[in-house]
Parts: C-alpha cells; sequence; structure tokens
C-alpha cells in the first residue's frame, strides 16, 4: 500500500514505528495532490509550505503520547476559519477572506499536532447536496469524474476517497457530511447536535449544524470524534456531557441490538441499487446477531418542508453579516442559489408569515423529535439508506430550486432531532459508484454506532476499494 | 378647545458596566477609547464566531426589574431582531422580543402617582457613527468599541402626565440604577438614553380627540426631555388645530430634538413599521429560573435599602434639610461615608448637619478619605468658636476636676497633659482650638 | 391554494433581506421561490395543536460566562480585511437612523 493509501491509524502506527516520517507521509500527500487534483478539484486552498514545515517539526520533536494526531494530514472543509489561511465558504463573497483566529475544531487538530493539508471545495455557503453550486468550480466524484461528490462537503469526501488526505473535517446541517460520504465511498459521521463546536464555523442554520469527521475507516472516525469533541466555553450550544474515548471502547458490536427499518426510508423513489444494497447489508447484520424488526416513522416529506423553512430562515439571518463593510464583497456578489436560500427564509421569518411557516415548522420539529424518541423505545438504532440514488451526473442540479433539501430527503429528520449518524459504504452500483448506509441512533449514543458500523467494516471489504485514478 | 391630557411613554436604555461586552469578553469600558480598539470576532461580526451571555448582565437587569417593582418571568430567552444598518455588524441585534426578564412594574412619583412599567430587558449595543468626508466624497466612518456592550431597555405604558413627571422619573430611574451599582447612568456619556412618544387628549365641546404619536429622539440630559417635551405638546396641540388629524394605526412620527434651537424636527414622514422579522436566537439556550432563583435575588433587592427611604431616614435621623439628603444620597458611597463620619464625629462632639453641609458644599475634598479622616478635617476647619476667656475658664474647672492629672503632669507624666486638653475639648463641645487649650493649660499647670 | 409570489413581493423581500435585484431577475425569482412555497405548504396537512416549538434541540438552559475580560482582536487585525481611516471603518454615508 502507498503511504497517502493509509488510513489514520495506520499512518499513526507506521511513523511511530519509524517506518517513515512525517515529512515523508505529507511529501507523498502533496505529490498525491498535483497528480491528480486537477481532475478531481478537491482543494480551494493549499496549505503546502506549512505543512511540511509543520511536518519536520513533528519528526523532530515526535511526542506522540501527547498529540494523537502527530504528522497526520487533514484537509479542512473551507467553512472553518483557519488563521492566516484563505477561507471562503467556497463564495465569490470571501474569496479573498483571511480570517484572523482559528475555528475551535482547527485549534483541536492543531493541538492534536495535524498537519493542515489544504481547505477543500463545498457548496457555496453549503447550500447543497452536490458541490456543483460552488462559486469556483465543480469538484468530481473520483469514481467518476462525469459525477458529482454530493455535498456540501463534496471536497473533503473527495479528497478522502482519493487518498489526497489521510482524514478530513466536513460539516453537516442536514446531509451535508452523509450524503458525499455516501457518493464516495468513504465513513462520515454526523455527531449529535452539540458534541462538537460550531465556533469558527461559518454558519449556515445555527439550530442544525454539526461539524464531523470524513474518514477512510470508522476507527478513524472514532479517534477523531474524541479528539474534536467537547464543551466550549465560546459556544453556548456544546453539550456538557463528558465525552468518552471513543476509540479506546471500539469494540464491534451487533448481536442482540435492536435496529428499526423504517419503512418510510425503503420506498419506490429509492434507486433499485440503493435498496438492494442496504437490503443484502441489513440481512448480514441480522446474520451476526442484529435484531431487525419494520418501524414507521413520519413521512419524511414533511422533514424536507419543516428543513426547508427552518434552515432558509436561519440562513437569511445568518449571512446578514456579509455587507463588505468589515471584510469580504458586496451583496451583489451573492451566488443564485444564496439568494434563493436568503429571500425564501426572509419570507418565512416575515409579518404575516411567521406562524403560517417558521413557527409551525418549530413545532413539526418538536413532532419529528417525539417521533424518534417513540421509534427508540422499541429498537437502538436505524438503519437506512442515506441517498436516494447513487452519486448523480454532473449538471443534475440545474433547474432544480429545492435539489439539496429533496436529496437529502432521508437524513433531514434526524438532523432536525439533532441525532447522530453516521454513513458506511455497503456496495457498489454496476457502474462502479458508492452506495451509503447510513446508522441512526438517539443523541449520545456515538459509540453504539460506531461500534455497530466496525462490525459491518469488519465482515465486509467495501472500505479498502479504491477509485481507479 | 383645550388639552385635557397629556400623554407620555418613555423608552429608556441604560448602558450596564460590566467589565466585559454582553456576548464577548472585550472590555465593555468604552467611553472615549481610540475606535476599534475594543473589538474581537463576536462583536465585529466576522464569520463564525457566535454569542455567549454575560451573566452578570443577566443578573443585573433581574435585579434592576425587582428594584421596579416587576415580576420575573420563570422562563426567558433571546432573539434576533433583523435589520440592516451599518452600525450593526451581524445585520442583526441580539435582543429580547416576547420573553423578556422582568414585566409589569412601577415606580412611584412624588405625587404618589405610580408610573407603570411594562418591562426591562437586555440586549447588546451597537457601534458609533461618524459623519465624515475622504477624498472630498461624504461617507460614514464606524467605530465598533461599543458595539456588543450591554444595554438594559426600560418601557414605561404612556402614564406620565407631564414633562415634570417625566423628568422626576428619569432622575428617580437613574438614582436606583445608581444604587444598584449597576451603571452611572451619565446622559451625557450616553450611559442612559430616552425617548419620550408623546400625545395628546384634546377636548373640543363635549368631543375628545387624540393627536398622533410622536417619539422624540436625540435627547442627552433631564433638561432638555422637559424641554422638548414642552415644546411638542405646544407643537401638537397648534398642529391639531390647523390639521384636526388625529392618532391612527400608521401615523406615528419620529422627531429629533434640536437643542441649538430648541425645537423637535421631523425625521421621518410616515412610520414604515419595520419588519425586524424576530426569531428566538438559536445560538443561546433559554433561561429558566427556578423559584430559589428568584428568591435569592429577591433577597439581594431587600439587602438594599432604596433610595427614597434612604433619604427619608437621613432627613428623620440625622435632622438635616431634604436637599443636603438628596445630595448625600445620589451616590451609595458617598451616603455610607457620611453615615460613618456621623458615628466617627460623635467622639468630638461635631454634630451630623456640621458633616452634611461640609459635604455637599464641598468645603473638603473628602472623595478618597475615610470616615476618620474626614472627621479630623473638619475639627481642624470648623469654627473655634470657643473664646481665651472661656478656655481659660473651663482650664480652670478641668484642673479642679481632675486633681490627679494635674499632680501627674507635675511628676512628670506629659500623657496627663493630653488628658487635661481632651477634657477641655469635651467641656467646650469641641469648639475651642486644642493648641490654644494646650497653651492655656501649660501657663496654668507651670503656676 | 396559494397564489404565486407577486413582482411587488419579490421586490419587498429582497429590499428587506438587502439582496441587490436586476429588474429581469425579478420574474425568474417569482417563480422559483413559488414552487418552492408550494412544496412547504404540506405542513398545513399537519395538526400542531397545543405543540411546543422547538426551537434548542440541547435542551440546555441558563449558559453563560463570568464577567472578565479577555484580550480583544489588534488593531492590525481589526483592519486586516479592509483599509481604516483613522482606524475607522468606512462605508457610504446613511441617514440618521429612525
Amino acid at each position: 500500500m502507498e503511504l497517502h493509501q493509509l488510513s489514520i491509524l495506520q499512518a499513526k502506527d507506521g511513523l511511530k514505528k519509524g517506518k517513515f516520517s512525517a515529512k515523508e507521509l505529507v511529501g507523498l500527500v502533496f505529490e498525491r495532490i498535483k497528480k491528480i487534483d486537477k481532475k478531481i478539484k478537491a482543494f480551494v486552498t493549499l496549505n503546502e509550505k506549512e505543512a511540511l514545515a509543520q511536518a519536520e517539526k513533528a519528526d523532530q520533536v515526535k511526542d506522540f503520547e501527547k498529540k494523537p494526531l502527530l504528522g497526520i494530514p487533514i484537509a479542512v472543509k473551507d467553512n472553518f476559519c483557519t488563521c492566516g489561511l484563505r477561507t471562503t465558504a467556497s463564495s465569490n463573497i470571501l474569496k479573498n477572506y483571511i480570517p484572523v483566529y482559528d475555528a475551535t475544531v482547527v485549534e483541536k487538530l492543531k493541538t492534536a499536532g495535524a498537519i493542515l493539508v489544504g481547505k477543500t471545495n463545498m457548496d457555496a455557503w453549503a447550500h447543497g447536496s452536490s458541490t456543483e453550486t460552488s462559486d469556483f468550480f465543480t469538484t468530481r466524484n473520483p469514481w467518476n469524474l462525469d459525477c458529482l461528490p454530493g455535498g456540501s462537503s463534496g471536497g473533503s469526501a473527495a479528497a478522502v476517497a482519493a487518498d489526497m488526505c489521510i482524514g478530513a473535517i466536513g460539516s453537516e446541517t442536514a446531509g451535508s457530511i452523509r450524503q458525499p460520504a455516501a457518493w464516495c465511498g468513504t465513513v462520515g459521521l454526523k455527531p449529535t447536535y452539540g458534541r462538537i463546536s460550531r465556533y469558527g464555523l461559518i454558519a449556515m442554520g445555527s439550530s442544525l449544524d454539526c461539524p464531523g469527521p470524513i474518514t477512510k475507516t470508522v476507527e478513524d472516525a472514532a479517534l477523531l470524534l474524541g479528539i474534536l469533541a467537547g464543551k466550549d466555553e465560546k459556544d453556548a450550544t456544546t453539550l456538557p456531557k463528558s465525552t468518552e474515548n471513543y476509540l479506546k471502547k471500539m469494540i464491534p458490536a451487533i448481536e442482540g441490538i435492536k435496529i428499526g427499518i423504517p419503512r418510510e426510508y425503503f420506498t419506490s423513489g429509492i434507486q433499485k441499487e440503493v435498496l438492494e444494497n442496504v437490503w443484502q447489508a441489513v440481512k448480514l447484520l441480522e446474520k451476526m446477531g442484529g435484531k431487525i424488526r419494520e418501524i414507521s416513522l413520519l413521512d419524511p416529506k414533511y422533514s424536507v418542508a419543516v428543513y426547508t423553512i427552518i434552515q432558509r430562515s436561519e440562513v437569511s439571518s445568518n449571512l446578514a453579516r456579509y455587507d463588505g463593510i468589515r471584510f469580504g464583497e458586496g451583496r451583489e456578489k451573492f451566488g443564485q442559489e444564496a439568494k434563493r436560500r436568503i429571500m425564501l427564509g426572509t419570507y418565512t421569518l416575515s409579518a404575516g408569515y411567521y406562524d403560517q411557516y417558521y413557527a409551525k415548522a418549530q413545532k413539526v420539529r418538536t413532532l419529528i423529535c417525539q417521533d424518534f424518541d417513540k421509534a427508540f423505545q422499541e429498537v437502538d438504532l436505524i438503519i437506512g439508506p442515506t441517498s436516494p440514488s447513487v452519486a448523480l451526473p454532473v449538471g443534475a442540479t440545474k433547474d432544480s430550486f429545492m435539489f439539496g433539501e429533496l436529496q437529502d430527503i432521508l437524513v433531514e429528520s434526524s438532523s432536525l432531532a439533532g441525532l447522530p449518524g453516521i454513513n458506511i459504504c455497503c456496495g457498489f452500483s454496476p457502474e462502479n459508484l458508492p452506495i451509503g448506509l447510513q446508522i441512526i441512533g438517539p443523541k449520545f449514543s456515538e459509540q453504539l454506532i460506531l461500534q455497530v458500523a466496525l462490525s459491518y467494516q469488519q465482515a465486509t471489504e467495501w472500505h479498502r476499494r479504491k477509485p481507479n485514478l | 378647545m383645550k388639552i385635557s391630557q397629556i400623554i407620555i411613554g418613555l423608552e429608556i436604555h441604560i448602558e450596564l458596566k460590566t467589565k466585559s461586552k454582553m456576548f464577548c469578553g472585550c472590555s465593555a469600558d468604552h467611553f472615549g477609547n481610540k475606535p476599534n480598539t475594543q473589538t474581537c470576532p463576536v462583536c465585529l461580526g466576522l464569520p463564525g464566531a457566535l454569542p455567549v451571555p454575560n451573566k452578570t448582565a443577566i443578573e443585573w437587569t433581574v435585579l434592576t426589574g425587582l428594584a421596579l417593582n416587576c415580576q420575573i418571568p420563570k422562563f426567558s430567552k433571546f432573539d434576533r431582531k433583523n435589520y440592516f444598518y451599518p452600525d450593526l455588524p451581524k445585520g442583526y441585534q441580539i435582543s429580547q422580543y416576547d420573553s423578556p426578564f422582568a414585566i409589569s412594574g412601577w415606580l412611584e412619583l412624588k405625587n404618589k402617582r405610580k408610573i407603570r412599567l411594562r418591562r426591562v430587558h437586555l440586549e447588546e449595543d451597537t457601534g458609533k457613527l461618524i459623519h465624515g468626508i475622504v477624498d472630498g466624497k461624504k461617507c460614514t466612518l464606524i467605530d465598533f468599541n461599543r458595539s456588543g456592550v450591554p444595554l438594559m431597555e426600560i418601557v414605561t405604558e404612556p402614564d406620565i402626565r407631564s414633562s415634570t413627571e417625566a423628568k422626576e422619573f428619569l432622575e428617580k430611574l437613574q438614582m436606583i440604577v445608581r444604587y444598584l451599582g449597576v451603571s452611572d447612568a451619565e446622559m451625557e456619556k450616553g450611559q442612559m438614553r430616552c425617548e419620550p412618544t408623546v400625545n395628546l387628549k384634546i377636548e373640543d365641546g363635549n368631543k375628545e380627540f387624540y393627536t398622533p404619536l410622536v417619539e422624540i429622539k436625540n435627547i442627552n440630559s433631564f433638561r432638555f426631555a422637559q424641554k422638548a417635551i414642552d415644546f411638542e405638546v405646544n407643537r401638537l396641540f397648534e398642529e391639531f388645530k390647523q390639521t384636526r388629524v388625529e392618532k391612527k394605526a400608521g401615523n406615528k412620527t419620529t422627531r429629533g430634538w434640536d437643542e441649538k434651537k430648541g425645537v423637535t424636527v421631523l425625521q421621518r414622514a410616515k412610520e414604515e413599521a419595520s419588519d425586524y422579522r424576530y426569531f428566538p436566537e438559536p445560538d443561546i439556550p433559554p433561561i429558566e429560573w427556578t423559584d430559589k432563583d428568584i428568591e435569592n435575588f429577591k433577597l439581594k433587592i431587600e439587602k438594599l435599602e432604596p433610595p427614597d427611604k434612604k433619604i427619608e431616614r437621613f432627613v428623620e435621623q440625622y435632622q438635616i434639610p431634604i436637599s443636603f439628603a438628596n445630595t448625600l444620597c445620589q451616590d451609595l458611597n458617598e451616603a455610607d461615608l457620611f453615615q460613618a463620619a456621623v458615628k466617627y464625629g460623635r467622639k468630638y462632639g461635631i454634630a451630623p448637619q456640621l458633616i452634611a453641609n461640609i459635604m455637599v458644599n464641598k468645603r473638603i475634598q473628602y472623595k478618597d478619605l475615610s470616615p476618620k479622616a474626614l472627621i479630623e478635617k473638619i475639627n481642624l476647619l470648623s469654627n473655634f468658636t470657643v473664646s481665651e476667656e472661656e478656655i481659660s475658664h473651663m482650664a480652670k474647672e478641668v484642673m479642679k476636676e481632675f486633681p490627679a492629672a494635674v499632680e501627674d503632669y507635675k511628676k512628670g507624666k506629659i500623657q496627663s497633659l493630653g488628658f487635661l486638653v481632651g477634657q477641655v475639648q469635651r467641656k467646650t463641645k469641641g469648639k475651642s482650638d486644642p493648641k490654644i487649650v494646650q497653651k492655656i493649660l501649660l501657663e496654668k499647670l507651670g503656676n | 391554494m396559494r397564489k404565486r409570489l407577486t413582482g411587488k413581493e419579490v421586490i419587498h423581500i429582497a429590499k428587506l433581506a438587502k439582496i441587490p435585484l436586476h429588474y429581469n431577475e425579478v420574474k425568474k425569482f417569482q417563480t422559483q421561490l413559488s414552487e418552492t412555497l408550494k412544496y412547504i405548504e404540506i405542513l398545513s396537512e399537519l395538526n400542531t395543536e397545543g405543540v411546543q416549538p422547538c426551537y434548542q434541540v440541547t435542551g440546555l438552559k441558563n449558559i453563560g460566562r463570568k464577567d472578565k475580560t479577555e484580550k480583544s482582536l489588534d488593531i492590525s487585525e481589526v483592519f486586516s480585511s479592509k483599509k481604516s481611516f483613522k482606524n475607522m471603518f468606512k462605508t457610504e454615508a446613511v441617514l440618521d437612523k429612525t
């Protein structure tokens, strides 16, 4: 295996044992980027000089005990503020913006010794599920360059799938980690809302946004979650619940675990290959000891409406600070999607419409939370397809004014309820496009989710497949 | 036609003197400082920044509410008020809309009238705008030092009936917040801002009419508040006589007070009800008080003697004129100093009235003095009204009363002199100059 | 059933949202926004009487910070993106806030 193909744990092991140096590892990652990123276009900004300098330092100090990510090249989605390094949210308004502070997530990565490879492309302002609505360029899916990687963390997912980094960070408001992970065949973990600090994450939907890891293996996701989770004094919505060392407690679990299969997530709207592969995975989990039962959840079409209203309302307010006075360009530089979302959100909050739209949506949100509470009294976890289809071709989002929200129909409910969910690869379509399976759990159940995901990963080989680049 | 009633409501903003700002750790003490030196990603509204509320600011708002006889709802939250203006970096102000920290209070005036308070809530202040000219073109310059400073907003019901009442209300409110120690409330420094809303009830024969509402801005002293209201009352009456336009939804106007010309000037022709699209602030969890929390807040207030009670007590207890009591009670520290000085001054027979007189008329710089130091200074200053003859007479008496001390002194015990001087001081109620007393005693003892 | 958004409504929304709109964009946004509104109408099918709105999924309450000062940004950091005019930010002249 080549160095850039390693997982985080494998790379850690190699570095510690002295099989290779951080400088070599980071150097090879950048070589890989130079070779194939012109085809994929996952990166907006590269951090090569600084990364190599950090790698050299890592090789000198070698404090592996104190720094769990020492020398590991990580890519970060371009909506996380990185001090001194351009941060754009893939928007023309922030085209030249250089933050003067680090997001808490970035601070934690640096403290852990991680090497920042660069900032990855996304749908502008995270408004989308394709990365096609980036104001700069479209990222391509490493499995098929004529297809989209999903979004909005498409750049991060593509970078991981194409081995242009050892691990990456994304963010999810509703689907933006899980869905690109599904389309790119990687692991993507959306934690419980409030688990990881949002300080320094360019806000989209404040009551929904969750930073999370996109990785090659389930164990890597567990490691990153442990490093990034925790209460932050600078984010009043972070949870005080003490975070466990997820990796340490990573023993596979499936025997006796009650798994709910919502019939609403397995309808005719889902692509045939997706349904087939997800069913195969469910059968395998049953064979391994999982107790499968069918459940019923509130029709996800309502979640799409709720999510559209709440997210766009919060977006309209969160994007009000971009007026070109203290930083960035003027508001005329907003792209079409951003303009649409801001205006719809302004409307749903406006006088005379607030009750009918925003207030109503927040009430239905309560119903959705209660619906999950009820379901989790019967089952421990819920499993289903992550996305209704495999990666769609480039150009699929044109003329679809709710593309993002409709694509994410299977993940919006859990996002609205603040629940954790993971995507793992469970097969490939006949065209060799990855198919994603999602595992959702009640709040704070990341450990169990990771353990079940690990069981599946250990019983299958999907995660070892690499795209042909 | 005559004015049968003047109707005034007040909207007051008070800057809290917390150490740090409302949602971040920047210093809140901004007045007069170099522009943009007290800002951070949060109060500058930079991408990714998040607000975290200042617990002290919240507590002070609840305490102010209690001092104003308000009810404290168990549940409150912050909301976003969305609008665009260059002094508002996030494009929204974090404020409170429908769940403020305190509601339904009142403040009683001298004439026993109770002015009802609708609410007391907490929000963040905006930056400061300055009009300027750069490269020959008019522009606006912005200083964000003040952005994010905690601001308490107090809204009264339209219960005030005259400009004098309005002035009294403002003065009382100022004293209360100073007493609580939550604000210095200097109007000239912008720490207390007032916007009166005025309209009139007019009687013509047996018919009644209400004039449209007018909100007055740009008032920076209590005196101007009174003048502006007086001006506006007249203007509204004259205008009604001309136009006969009555109060209607949407015809409220805003006028700015021009202190140079002594008039109000129309700022907006027609009120366009701004659509602020309030919604609950998703970045800040709500606040829920337990019964115990509210009990504790109430205890804190009970410990504090309200200013008008204090003034009454000073007049009675110390037999000082009410004007003196008023001045002394303006500041809690001054009032405390006075009381301590009175206690200490009893030893020297120095009357409370004298101490009050000296402090009020600033005959001594007492600001950083301890009570003891103050009394000593007063001692030096006070008139030594007793004549040398009287002192001589008293000295003789004292020497007769305390022969043992006289003996001791003659035997060489110098401290006895001091004792004898003290006795003469006592007899003359401190009004004899100790230097002269000593001189006379020495003369007599020498014999 | 809901009517299509009028051009006037679109212009009003754009003004509230401070989104500069070209005259020939109005019709396009009318169509697009109306389509989205049509979809979200389905919420009216659900009965939410007596249901409390969910503003915070965390369940957290009373989160705040102690009143102490932290270091502010250096003036060079404040003006790292835009030029300063006597240490202040510059924008077009505005009328007095009403």
